[in-house]
């Protein structure tokens, strides 16, 4: 016998995923269609990608809320630790492969300033809005106890 | 920290999951407090204490 809550967070994480990976599915399709201007498929990517950040949004907050406070606690664990770790292990290997350390190994890798830039800035981002969205949120969590 | 909470159930012959979902929480928790891996809230422990009918102190020790 499953506990009703399991059964609750199971159901809420296999229609978050499923729809998530529909929409993922829709956005290599998009990628594929013959023939469309440049900006209408940038746009239409964009809009796709704002479609599946609202649907993880929704998810993320139902199944956090069908966790109890074991399940939680876990994740905060995981995230803290695993993702501390997860981003220490990737500056070394930020440095390397930024300067050409792949190249190196295999000539046939190509590498030039400008896919060098492309390469941080796409290290950068994701690492800076989430550094950002940690403290933006560590610091709402102070102040709205104070 | 130390607890009854496997000896309460088994007198109720409750499952782990029964007694989950008497709890509002997941079978995992249930098993982690049991075997003392995991220490509740206070919010689920009162909770465990008034399903239980006796003080948190009766249940619960350092």
């Amino acid at each position: 016998m499953t506990d009703p809550r399991t059964r609750k967070l199971r159901r809420q994480s296999l229609i978050g995923l499923g729809g998530l990976m529909m929409l993922g599915l829709l956005m290599v399709l998009l990628s594929r269609i013959q023939g469309l201007e440049r900006p209408v498929r940038i746009v239409g990517a964009t809009v796709l990608v704002s479609v599946i950040v609202v649907w993880w949004t929704v998810f993320a907050i139902r199944i956090y809320r069908a966790q109890d406070e074991y399940l939680r606690q876990a994740e905060r664990v995981a995230w803290y630790w695993g993702g501390l770790f997860g981003l220490l292990l990737s500056f070394p290997a930020f440095v390397f492969i930024g300067m050409g350390g792949l190249t190196w190994l295999w000539p046939a890798v190509e590498t030039s300033p400008s896919l060098g830039r492309a390469f941080t800035l796409g290290y950068m981002l994701p690492l800076a809005m989430q550094v950002t969205g940690a403290l933006a949120v560590g610091l709402w969590w102070r102040l709205a106890r104070r | 920290m130390k607890n009854r909470l496997k000896v309460l159930r088994a007198e109720r012959d409750w499952s782990q999951a029964e007694l989950a979902a008497h709890l509002d929480v997941s079978r995992q928790s249930v098993n982690a407090i049991e075997t003392g891996k995991y220490d509740p809230s206070l919010p689920l422990a009162f909770k465990i204490a008034r399903l239980f009918g006796l003080p948190i102190e009766a249940i619960f020790e350092a």
